[in-house]
């Protein structure tokens, strides 16, 4: 069954003035549960605003965006913001982790918006920070932490709420190749081992070497979406 | 969790953050000192008022002070005096004769209030007897016949000194001249120098024997209190007890024909026999009778037909240019430290502006990830308040040391001191500030880091995630 169903999906900017761009353009998609999807394509073609379409940051000009039956567009600010706290985990391009709290805390913070108790959320941070084998720096600060170690606990933030599916924009973009490496093999076990749903938006071939499935981009428009047997 | 980044946020800009809580604190500090010694110097004028001048309650003959004539005394004064003595809070009592006179010397005349004091009570409630400057001055001692102690602005207007003959001038309670010398025992200096120029002080029993008083008769009984904060309870207590009401018919009937209407007129003559009421009773029967929205329209009138037995009056209401002038200072805290706060106000929007638009990014991915506006609102809100808590307590804890430290040692200003003594303020000066000033104060702290936070806040939950994130 499809947790994301995307119809007729578009995303028009300056849309009243003479040169409206068309950044999302009829998109029709669908993601199961478990895929390892990536979305690639050139620099400008429409995969982040589309990423950040399906995570409902931003609003579609048309279309229908429905995540497990719920059309993300009907939704309030603050009900479409709590969506996203249980449904979808965020990784961002520039990790952004939260600066004064410790790699660990900032696990933790989005288990103490959805209202955790310390004990479980002390529990379930430690698992994640194991998960992606930097439990070593549970108590070090961001700033203190390398890039791809940054990236990590992104992820593991990412996990913490129990979403859905993981969206990933450009995630490897500020890494370097055993970072990226590493992180990749991560993400991967994940997606094995715990059937988590991964979709990155990147055009890092080291990514699209490891997904399952390619979505092609061009001018907003889907050119291409091929599944990929490992 | 927000509590704590909220804090830690604080602290990301040591530099910035610190400029802040300085400048709040710096502000907070010289403003409540500032307060402090106006404080100080209505406390020191409100205390020379107290223990020199009119006491902490005073108690007359209620019909004494509608006209200050010589034949409305207080009977029975020195069993009156026995029984307040009793009561709890109660320092000491002196009964008081009270008059006008004209005074005259060789070289000049002038008028004053002429108080007959018994000295050994009147030494516990005035401290009067501290204050004599005249190396020969003496408190009603070394002079055995009329001795009369006056002001030292009163003698350099007399042109007297101490033993020099002064002839009083003034009349009795059926009339009649009364002339009769006295002979200056001591010249006094307050910080009131219009106290010290109004005021001439004998002994009651002299008073008693010129002006033919009876024995147990007084104009004024003077009570201090051992604690000020007592002094309200007192008044009550004593008004409820000897302060009795009953309707003057004369009145009554005038104020029919002036200012109350025929039916208030009809139901209040029905209460118009000579049976009288205390203070409690009456003010409950008048609103029984007439209702309580009559009895408040028409207040003012009834009180004007309303005969009284003794009158008890704090000091608030003997000198209500001091009420005035204390609450005028209650009033001058909030408006001196509002003013600074407002001012410091502004500086902590400009630097929480400035945080939020430097962490745009990290803003947009909060609620991004499920943080939502509520609490992204509150977060600045609090990084706010921290921000300015932070300042206020440590300038309150200056300001308090400040005051405590100058409170010991006072503040000598006497090189103004003519012009303050004037006025009646004391030049040396005590700068004191209570508790609940600082807590008040600490509020408006809190206050204006609440109001400073709100464009920041509202500009930190207007961005928009998708934006926000991408942000450099």
């Amino acid at each position: 069954m499809s947790i994301i169903e995307i119809k007729n999906l578009e995303k028009i900017y300056n849309e009243n003035t003479d040169i409206p761009v068309h950044a999302v353009n009829n998109v029709n998609l669908s993601f199961e549960k478990g895929e390892f999807a990536a979305i690639v394509g050139p620099s400008g073609c429409g995969k982040t605003t589309l990423l950040n379409l399906i995570g409902g940051l931003d609003s579609p000009t048309s279309g229908m965006i429905s995540i497990d039956g719920v059309d993300i567009n009907t939704l309030s600010q603050s009900k479409l913001t709590n969506f996203r706290m249980d449904n979808i985990g965020f990784v961002f391009q520039a990790y952004n982790l939260i600066p004064v709290l410790t790699a660990k805390e900032n696990v933790e913070f989005i288990m103490h918006l959805q209202g955790a108790s310390k004990k479980d959320r002390d529990k379930r941070a430690e698992e994640l920070l194991q998960a992606v084998g930097i439990d070593d720096k549970a108590n070090v600060r961001p700033g203190k932490l390398s890039g791809g170690q940054q990236q990590r606990v992104a992820v593991a933030r990412a996990l913490a709420s129990k979403p859905k599916f993981i969206l990933a924009d450009e995630p490897t973009a500020n890494l370097d190749s055993k970072s990226t490496e590493t992180l990749l093999s991560i993400m991967e076990r994940l997606n094995k081992e715990e059937n988590i749903t991964f979709i990155f938006s990147t055009h890092d071939q080291r990514v699209v070497n490891k997904a399952h499935r390619l979505i092609k981009l061009e001018d907003g428009k889907v050119i291409g979406d091929e599944r990929v047997i490992k | 969790m927000i509590l704590t980044i909220a804090w830690k946020n604080v602290w990301r800009s040591k530099v910035r953050s610190l400029v802040v809580v300085s400048a709040v604190a710096i502000g907070l500090w010289g403003g409540i000192t500032a307060v402090s010694f106006m404080n100080g110097l209505m406390l020191g004028r409100l205390n020379d008022a107290i223990k020199i001048e009119v006491a902490s309650v005073q108690l007359h003959n209620a019909a004494f002070m509608e006209n200050d004539e010589i034949q409305y005394t207080i009977h029975n004064v020195d069993e009156l005096m026995n029984k307040v003595a009793q009561y709890p809070g109660v320092l000491a009592v002196s009964k008081r004769f009270r008059t006008d006179v004209m005074l005259n010397s060789n070289r000049a005349a002038a008028g004053a209030s002429m108080i007959g004091v018994v000295p050994e009570n009147e030494k516990k409630v005035s401290q009067l007897y501290q204050h004599l400057v005249d190396s020969n001055s003496h408190y009603f001692e070394g002079i055995k016949h009329r001795p009369i102690l006056i002001g030292e602005k009163m003698a350099e207007k007399l042109k007297v000194h101490v033993r020099s003959k002064i002839l009083i001038n003034t009349v009795d309670a059926n009339g009649n001249a009364v002339r009769e010398v006295f002979r200056v025992v001591g010249i006094f200096k307050t910080q009131n120098t219009s106290f010290d120029e109004m005021n001439v002080f004998i002994r009651f029993s002299d008073a008693q024997k010129i002006f033919q008083m009876k024995k147990d008769e007084a104009h004024e009984l003077a009570i201090l209190m051992k604690k000020m904060m007592q002094t309200k309870q007192i008044t009550m207590q004593l008004k409820n007890k000897y302060t009795t009401f009953k309707i003057n018919k004369k009145a009554l009937l005038k104020a029919r024909n002036d200012s109350i209407p025929q039916s208030i007129y009809k139901q209040l003559q029905d209460l118009s026999s000579n049976k009288t009421y205390s203070y409690k009773k009456y003010g409950a029967l008048l609103m029984q009778k007439l209702g309580k929205k009559h009895y408040q329209l028409y207040q003012k009138q009834l009180e004007a037909i309303s005969e009284t037995g003794l009158d008890v009056a704090q000091w608030k209401h003997i000198s209500p240019e001091l009420a005035m002038q204390s609450s005028w200072l209650d009033l001058m805290l909030y408006v001196f430290v509002g003013i600074i706060l407002a001012a410091l106000g502004f500086g902590i929007v400009n630097t929480m502006l400035m945080a939020v638009l430097e962490r745009v990014r990290e803003i947009g991915m909060l609620i991004a990830i499920g943080m939502n506006r509520k609490r992204v609102f509150s977060m600045i809100v609090l990084e706010t308040v921290f921000l300015s808590l932070t300042g206020g307590i440590l300038g309150i804890i200056l300001a308090w040391i400040t005051v405590s430290v100058l409170n010991y040692t006072g503040v000598n200003m006497s090189q103004f001191s003519k012009g303050m003594e004037a006025l009646g303020y004391p030049s040396l000066i005590y700068p004191s500030i209570d508790l609940p000033s600082y807590i008040k104060i600490t509020i408006m702290v809190i206050l204006t880091g609440i109001l400073a936070a709100i464009y920041p806040a509202l500009h930190a939950i207007r961005l928009k995630p998708a934006e926000a994130i991408r942000k450099e």
